[in-house]
C-alpha cells in the first residue's frame, strides 16, 4: 500500500524503534540470571514454585511465586513480569493454561482487578490484593478442573507500584 | 477491516528484531489499526499517536504471539484494544501522558486531512461504539469487534478467548439490548 507523510514518518520511527530495542534487550538478558527454585511447604501441604532472578543489586528476588493449596486453589504471587519466560509454565505445572501477553504502559488503578464475570461470579471473578509488595490472587480449584484458561496482561514490572501493572481474568470453562 | 483470515505472518516474533519484517508487518495491517482507531476517537491528533502506540506495543509485545490464538491481525486487533483501554483509563484519571513516538508530530496538513476523513467515515461506527456502553464490559467487548470492526463471529472469540457458541450466544442477548437504545440509523449496522 501507498502511505502519506505520516504514515511514511510513522514507519521510520518504528523501524529506528525496533534497531535500538534490540540491543538493551540483549543486554537486559545477560544481566539478569535466572534459576528455577521450586520448593515444597511440606507442613502446610503447599507445593511452591518460584522464579528467582539475580538483580545488578546483588541480592536474588523472587519474580513470582505460584502455590498450590491443599484444596486445589492456586495462589500466585507476583513481583516482577519482565522476561519471566518460565511463568506460564509454572501455571502449566499446576493445570492451569496462562496466556501471558507484554503490553508497555499498560496500568490499573491499584486493587482494581480485570475480572471475568461469568455464570458464576464467586468463582470467575479474580480478586488482586497487594501483600509483602507483591501482588497476589487466588485461582479457584473449579475453574482450573473445568479448563479455564487464564489471560494475564501486564507491562512487565513496575518498581515503584507492584499492583498496577497486571491484569488477570479467566475466559472458557464456566466464565 | 482486513481480512481475518488471511494466512498468518510466518514469523511475528521478528518484528521486534527485524525492521524489513516490521516493515511488512506494519504495511498489511496499517489499515486495520487506523481504522480500529477512527472508530474510537473523533481527534486526528490523538488518532495518530494511538496508531504509533498501537504498533509500538506490537513489536513490544509480539514474543506473545501464539498462531493456535489465532491470525496475527486478530492478536492485533487485541493489542489495539489494550492500548485503547489505557489510554481511556489515563484521560480519566486526567493524567499527562508522555509518548515514546508522537504521531501528531509526524502529521502535515494532507495527512491530517486523511486521518480526518477516515474518522468521519466511521462516525456511525463511533455512535454504535458509544451505545455499546449499556453492556457489561465482557458482552461489551465482543459487541465491538463484530459490530463495529465487523471481524467474524469467530475471530472475535478468539481475539477475546472465547469459544465461537458462547460468543453466539452473548451476541445474541446483546444485540436484543443495543437495539433498545440505538436510533434507527445505528441500527442498520447491526443487523
Amino acid at each position: 500500500m501507498s502511505l502519506d507523510t505520516f504514515e511514511q514518518s510513522l514507519l521510520g520511527e518504528l523501524r529506528q524503534h525496533v534497531v535500538a530495542r534490540t540491543p538493551v534487550r540483549s543486554a537486559a538478558r545477560q544481566r539478569i540470571g535466572v534459576r528455577l527454585a521450586v520448593g515444597g511447604l511440606a507442613a502446610a501441604g503447599v507445593a511452591t514454585v518460584a522464579l528467582v532472578l539475580g538483580s545488578a543489586a546483588g541480592g536474588p528476588a523472587a519474580a513470582y511465586a505460584v502455590e498450590s493449596q491443599p484444596d486445589g486453589d492456586v495462589v500466585v504471587t507476583v513481583y516482577d513480569l519482565a522476561g519471566a519466560d518460565g511463568f506460564e509454565a509454572a501455571l502449566a505445572a499446576e493445570g492451569i493454561r496462562a496466556h501471558l501477553t507484554y503490553v508497555p504502559g499498560f496500568s490499573q488503578d491499584d486493587g482494581q482487578a480485570r475480572t471475568t464475570t461469568g455464570v458464576d461470579g464467586a468463582v470467575c471473578d479474580i480478586a488482586l490484593a497487594k501483600v509483602d509488595g507483591g501482588l497476589r490472587f487466588t485461582l479457584g480449584a473449579a475453574q482450573i478442573d473445568a479448563g479455564a484458561e487464564l489471560d494475564i496482561v501486564t507491562s512487565g514490572s513496575s518498581p515503584a507500584d507492584v499492583g498496577s501493572p497486571v491484569a488477570v481474568a479467566w475466559s472458557g470453562g464456566s466464565c | 477491516m482486513s481480512d481475518m483470515t488471511t494466512p498468518a505472518h510466518p514469523d511475528i516474533g521478528s518484528i521486534a528484531e527485524d525492521p524489513d519484517a516490521l516493515e511488512m508487518f506494519y504495511r498489511e495491517h496499517l489499515d486495520t489499526v487506523q481504522r480500529f482507531v477512527a472508530r474510537r476517537v473523533a481527534d486526528p491528533h490523538l488518532a495518530a499517536d494511538l496508531t504509533a502506540e498501537v504498533f509500538l506495543a506490537a513489536i513490544d509485545s509480539a514474543s506473545s504471539y501464539r498462531p493456535d490464538r489465532g491470525v496475527p491481525a486478530a492478536w492485533l486487533v487485541g493489542v489495539a484494544r489494550h492500548v485503547l483501554a489505557t489510554e481511556f483509563r489515563r484521560q480519566s484519571r486526567d493524567r499527562a501522558v508522555q509518548r515514546r513516538i508522537s504521531g501528531r508530530r509526524l502529521l502535515d496538513a494532507d495527512s491530517l486531512a486523511r486521518i480526518e476523513e477516515r474518522i468521519d467515515a466511521e462516525r456511525e461506527g463511533r455512535a454504535l461504539y458509544a451505545a455499546l456502553a449499556s453492556l457489561p464490559e465482557r458482552d461489551r467487548a465482543l459487541m465491538e469487534l463484530v459490530a463495529v470492526d465487523g471481524l467474524s463471529v469467530t475471530a472475535a472469540a478468539a481475539v477475546l478467548g472465547v469459544k465461537p457458541g458462547t460468543a453466539r450466544v452473548r451476541l445474541h442477548r446483546s444485540r436484543a439490548r443495543v437495539q433498545s437504545v440505538l436510533v434507527p440509523r445505528t441500527q442498520e449496522v447491526l443487523s
